[in-house]
């Protein structure tokens, strides 16, 4: 018969395997977000940009400085939107 | 030694290393961290991984640059910033809290090299992508040789 310490372990061994496929599954999911109407980057909800996408005729009506603003702040709000999934998907909303 | 005394060193050691992290992890917010390609995008990360900047070349979205490989570009320049910012940061953390507190921390090596997507993602479409990417880099899609 197995010993309470053993169960315990066993427990403790089977919520971390359930956390590790729920986080898993969750990284699975991308976000994305606008930037300009030029173009689209995505993030996994790891917080790992995984794609920028631009539409070449729009794009270039944009100077290249503005452009890489533009890309910094719609990195950055894909990220804050990938976390709120992130904790939705995990269950870690309060 | 009391139980209450040693309960008091282990809050009191507890409290410091808290410290010592938390000071550790400033200090890594403060660095930066930077992966480029050259005449193309330079990206600046700091210790913590944030995004800071994205310098776009001048030029970078001309026709004979291949301007539709540089979203992949600074995907992929992102992503390196990042891992030098990760290695910098296990390397420092690990000092405090060990190797794997420090993997923990950092996200271990959660910074893979990006996937491959869209039509590059496909093998039999590789020939036909290359072969026209070497076209639009002559120049050849924007001449329009047929039209007066």
């Amino acid at each position: 018969m197995a010993s309470l310490t053993e169960l315990e372990n066993l427990v403790a061994e089977r919520t971390r395997e359930f956390r590790a496929l729920k986080q898993r599954a969750a990284e699975q999911k991308v976000v994305g977000e606008p930037v300009a109407g030029a173009g689209l980057v995505q993030v996994d909800t790891a917080g790992r940009l995984v794609g920028v996408e631009f539409d070449l005729r729009k794009v270039r009506s944009l100077d290249e400085r503005r452009l890489g603003r533009l890309l910094v702040d719609a990195i950055r709000a894909a990220e804050t939107k990938a976390a709120a999934v992130r904790d939705v998907l995990l269950g870690e909303t309060p | 030694m009391h139980v209450l005394d040693e309960i008091d060193a282990a809050v009191r050691h507890h409290s410091a290393r808290r410290r010592q992290l938390a000071l550790a992890q400033a200090e890594l917010a403060e660095r930066r961290f930077t992966d480029e390609v050259p005449d193309v995008v330079r990206v600046t990360v700091n210790g913590a991984g944030e995004l800071l900047d994205i310098e776009l070349a001048p030029g970078c979205l001309d026709a004979d640059r291949r301007p539709h490989l540089l979203g992949d570009r600074i995907t992929a320049a992102v992503a390196a910033a990042r891992r030098k910012a990760a290695g910098a940061a296990r390397e420092a953390l690990s000092e405090l809290i060990g190797e794997r507190g420090a993997a923990w921390i950092t996200g271990g090596d959660a910074e893979p090299e990006p996937p491959p997507r869209g039509r590059r993602s496909a093998p039999e479409d590789q020939g036909t992508d290359e072969y026209f990417e070497d076209k639009d880099s002559s120049g050849f899609l924007e001449e329009q040789p047929w039209r007066p």
